[in-house]
This record gives C-alpha cells, sequence and structure tokens, in this order.
C-alpha cells in the first residue's frame, strides 16, 4: 500500500506518526506554578486601577455614612 | 532529660512542612516549630496578628509549653495547639461548608497584609470546624510579606476552594468528590474543561480559572525568571478582593435530590415520632455519651437530641441537598455542637495520601462512643444487599453504644425498596436481626415504636 505514495507524501506520513508517537511533553517536568504566577500579576495590573477607585469609593460612602449617623 | 520523639509519634498531615510538624506525647497533640521558622512565628506572636486572628475565632488558639524534645531539624519552640474534637476533610463538606472555609482563609490574608504577613499556604485542609465555624488550625501557614511578591498560595486556593465551589455551582454539586482523587486540590485545567460555557462569559471565572487554566499550559515548560516579575501591594489586595467577590457570588441551592424532603415523605404519625424521640432521649440521659454520630442523619432532627444536650455530634447523612439544609440550620441558630458531614456508609472515606497515610479514613476517626442508625439498616441492607452480619462487623468497630431502628419487610418504606427488586432477602426478620447482633453486642433495652412496625433497640457492645 505504501508504494503507490510518492517519497514526499511518505515523508509527510512519517513525520506525522512520529509527532503523534511522541510526547508533547514530559509531564514530571511540568511546572503549573510558573504559568499561575504570570497569570496573577497579569490580572493584578488589571484590576489593580478598579480595586482603587473601589476601594476610594467605600471610603467616601462609609465617611458620609459616620457622619450620617 | 529531654523527651525523644520517635518517627511513629510524628503525624503524618504535617511531614511536608520544613517549618515544623505535629507529634503526639504521652496522648497529647504538640507542634515543634523549628529554628527555620523562628523569625516568622515570632513576627506572626509579636506583630499582634496572631491576637487579632485568635480574638476573632479565626485561628486554633494555642500555648508554649516548656517541654524539651531531640530533634535533628533543631527544635525553636513546642505549642500545644487546641485539640479539635473531629477532623473533617473537604471532600466531606456540603457546599456552603467550604464557601465559608474559602471565605475565612481570604480573611486572614487580609488580616495578615495588615500585619506584614501573607499565607504561604491555601490547603484546605488546614481549615477544621471549631464550635461549628472554620478555623485555621496550621499555626505555621504564615511567613513575612515581602513587598513586591504575588501570592504564593493562590494556585493553591483556585485549586482547593475556587474551583471546586465553581464545579459545585455551575456543573454538578457531586464534583466535590474530585478532591478526594486530588489531594491538592482539581487541577484548574480541569475546572475549567468540567465548567459550563457561559462561565466564560463571567470575568472573575474567566481569569481565575479559564485563562488561568491556559496561562499555565502556555509555561509550563518555559523558565521564567521570577526576580523580572513583581506585583504591588495594591494589586495582591486587588486579587485577594477579586477572590473573595468571586467566592460570595458563588450559589448552589439544594434541589431535586433525594433525600432534602425527606421528613415529609416519611411513614410515620406523630406518635410514633415522638415516641421515637422519646426513646433516644431516654437511651442519651442513661449512657451520656461523650459523643454521637447519627449516621443517615438528614437533616439533623435526631442529631439535634444529643447536640442541644451538648453532647458533640456528628450528623452524617450521604445527600449534600441535607446537609447543606443541615449545615445552614446549624448557621442560623449558632450551634456550637454539631457538625453536619457527607458521607456514604457502603463506600466511607477513605485513607488517602503519601503512604495512605496524609488523610484520615473514616474508620481511623472513631470509634465514637454512641452511633444512631435510625431508618438506615433497610437501605444497607436491602438497597445495598449488605449483610446483616457485615453491618454488625462494622458498627461495631465504629461504636461502643448503638442506636439502631429494625424497619421490618412489611413496612411501606421497604415495600418501596422491594417493589423494584426480585425479594432475596430472606434472612431480614426481626429474629436473625437480633441473632446476628448479639455476636458483637448486647441488648441494653429495646421498645417496639408505637402505631408503627418498626423497633428501636440500645445495643452496647461486647468488650
Amino acid at each position: 500500500m505504501l508504494i503507490l505514495f510518492t517519497r514526499k507524501q511518505k515523508f509527510f506520513v512519517g513525520c506525522s506518526f512520529l509527532l503523534i508517537a511522541l510526547p508533547q511533553y514530559a509531564f514530571a517536568y511540568v511546572d503549573p506554578g510558573t504559568g499561575s504566577y504570570i497569570l496573577q500579576i497579569l490580572l493584578a495590573g488589571i484590576i489593580g486601577i478598579p480595586f482603587i477607585i473601589k476601594s476610594k469609593w467605600n471610603k467616601i460612602i462609609s465617611f458620609f455614612k459616620n457622619k450620617k449617623s | 532529660m529531654p523527651a525523644q520523639i520517635k518517627q511513629s509519634d510524628k503525624i503524618p498531615s504535617s511531614f511536608r512542612d520544613p517549618s515544623g510538624f505535629l507529634f503526639h506525647y504521652d496522648g497529647v497533640i504538640y507542634r515543634q516549630i523549628n529554628r527555620i521558622y523562628k523569625d516568622n512565628y515570632d513576627h506572626l506572636m509579636s506583630s499582634g496578628l496572631y491576637s487579632a486572628l485568635t480574638a476573632s475565632e479565626l485561628i486554633v488558639p494555642h500555648i508554649e509549653v516548656d517541654f524539651k524534645i531531640q530533634d535533628l531539624n533543631g527544635t525553636y519552640k513546642i505549642i500545644k495547639p487546641e485539640i479539635i474534637p473531629f477532623i473533617s476533610y473537604p471532600y466531606e463538606w456540603c457546599f456552603s461548608q467550604l464557601k465559608q472555609a474559602a471565605l475565612v482563609n481570604l480573611q486572614i490574608q487580609k488580616i495578615a497584609l495588615d500585619y506584614g504577613m501573607s499565607l504561604k499556604d491555601s490547603s484546605a485542609y488546614n481549615i477544621q470546624f471549631r464550635k461549628g465555624k472554620p478555623v485555621l488550625i496550621d499555626t505555621l501557614s504564615f511567613e513575612k510579606y515581602r513587598e513586591g511578591e504575588p501570592w504564593v498560595a493562590y494556585r493553591q486556593f483556585c485549586q482547593h476552594f475556587l474551583g471546586p465551589l465553581a464545579l459545585m455551582s455551575y456543573t454538578d454539586v457531586r464534583l466535590n468528590q474530585l478532591l478526594r482523587i486530588y489531594i491538592d486540590g482539581i487541577p484548574v485545567d480541569l475546572t475549567s474543561i468540567l465548567l459550563p460555557f457561559k462561565t466564560w462569559l463571567n470575568f472573575s471565572l474567566l481569569s481565575n480559572i479559564h485563562l488561568h487554566a491556559a496561562t499555565q499550559k502556555k509555561y509550563e515548560d518555559k523558565p521564567v525568571r521570577a526576580a523580572n516579575k513583581k506585583m504591588s501591594r495594591i494589586g495582591l489586595q486587588a486579587i485577594i478582593d477579586n477572590l473573595e467577590s468571586t467566592v460570595k457570588k458563588l450559589q448552589w441551592k439544594p434541589q431535586g435530590t433525594e433525600w432534602g424532603e425527606y421528613y415529609s415523605d416519611t411513614n410515620y404519625t406523630e406518635e410514633a415520632g415522638n415516641h421515637k424521640k422519646q426513646f433516644i432521649i431516654e437511651c442519651l440521659e442513661l449512657i451520656n455519651p461523650k459523643n454521637v454520630w447519627d449516621i443517615g442523619a438528614n437533616t439533623g432532627l435526631y442529631s439535634r437530641l444529643a447536640s442541644d444536650r451538648g453532647i458533640p455530634t456528628i450528623s452524617f447523612d450521604i445527600d449534600p441537598a441535607a446537609v447543606e439544609k443541615n449545615y445552614l440550620t446549624c448557621v442560623k441558630n449558632k450551634e456550637q455542637n454539631m457538625l453536619p458531614l457527607l458521607l456514604d456508609l457502603t463506600n466511607p472515606s477513605p485513607s488517602i495520601g503519601w503512604g495512605n497515610t496524609e488523610r484520615m479514613s473514616m474508620l481511623q476517626r472513631g470509634p465514637a462512643d454512641m452511633i444512631f442508625a435510625l431508618a438506615l439498616i433497610h437501605h444497607l441492607a436491602i438497597s445495598n444487599n449488605v449483610p446483616l452480619n457485615k453491618i454488625v462487623e462494622l458498627f461495631s468497630k465504629l461504636c461502643n453504644f448503638l442506636i439502631i431502628e429494625f424497619v421490618p419487610k412489611s413496612d411501606s418504606q421497604v415495600q418501596r425498596l422491594l417493589a423494584t427488586r426480585e425479594d432475596i432477602f430472606t434472612d431480614y426478620t426481626q429474629q436473625f436481626f437480633e441473632d446476628e447482633f448479639k455476636e458483637y453486642f448486647t441488648i441494653n433495652r429495646f421498645a417496639k415504636i408505637k402505631d408503627s412496625e418498626r423497633v428501636l433497640y440500645l445495643f452496647q457492645r461486647k468488650v
């Protein structure tokens, strides 16, 4: 069956098998900690400013609430 | 002369921590603080953080003891923490118990930051229920906060709390059982796969779960120089605030499960119910047990006969809805002696972790002084095909005293169970039940419940 393929096609099929057969990564050395670390820093950058606004706003609200009571 | 602590005295749940370890000595639990943790412990105690946390009942209190032991790691101090009467695990908690534990964890982290410290762990196993409230039991969980550092326990928080809560809320409440398989919490990528599409439209779950999983995948094999990556204190506070508001918004309402409406679905008349209660009260007054486990407690109607008398009571049920309702009642009434927990007696919590010793099995946490097994026997013997001698053998390992209700085959609830299965239970008779129990127990008293076909027994285990 393989004889029907051109050399180029055989090379392509061979590479595909290799890609399937070889593991994409070695599980034992995978570290999810790095990604968690990066994500946390990126997220802090996004939510940092809204958090400051929210904190200031809460302070203003509680200032007026205290004054009222 | 310094006391010699053998390896076997060390409690296996704390062996990973280089800061110290728990050990038994003379029947008491102590915690050694290693010299390596000296600065952090001194800061915890002198900064006012420990006092603030104990005043708010957020950490288990301890006393320092003058106790010399020989240990290779170098002892700095020995402390004696207050004992938690029953250790429970997150896979035994209902939704609101896990949610409250998560919120306590975040509240502690917020307070710690005010005192210049940060939680280095965010393990659900470090939280236990004390007098009905979740508290941190690991005094060595804090480290001095270093400006610019992200929260080192962020991933653990997502695995132990946020992910499981999101799965219970959005996918299926039973998915908390994944915590039994993944001892360090449900991997974020697995949570991401199991959550429905609509969670991608929720910014907090999108970022803390889905993008978190994607970032883990992207950087899993790439070394990153941590020194270049800094995060401001405001950024860290924003992360904690974001996690707190996300957890607060997660909800689960019990509905459509098997037992949630059990008490309105029994075949008891009022007279039969009152007689059953009276029998249990008489047994409690006669024996005055040190503690009670109510197995198959539903929402805890009979458990409260014990807990209201000041007896520490664990109220087990297989149904997440019943445990949830029971826990919410405990919170509402500020009950201190009740702990509702999830338990399938036909497959109780196993011992898990390193060497199968890190987390205890249900049996290892017994025996209880007294067990209630009310309206349970037919579910074990008929629904689950467990032979009576096996049931007796298990109860003999679990308790000293047993209040058990025999539900005969003629009972309408048993007839319901038999309606869809062949009656192969020829031995299921009151006489055979008594004979089997007499192998391990003596009958202390019994009563045929008025206006019912059921019989209640108080058994005492033969020594």
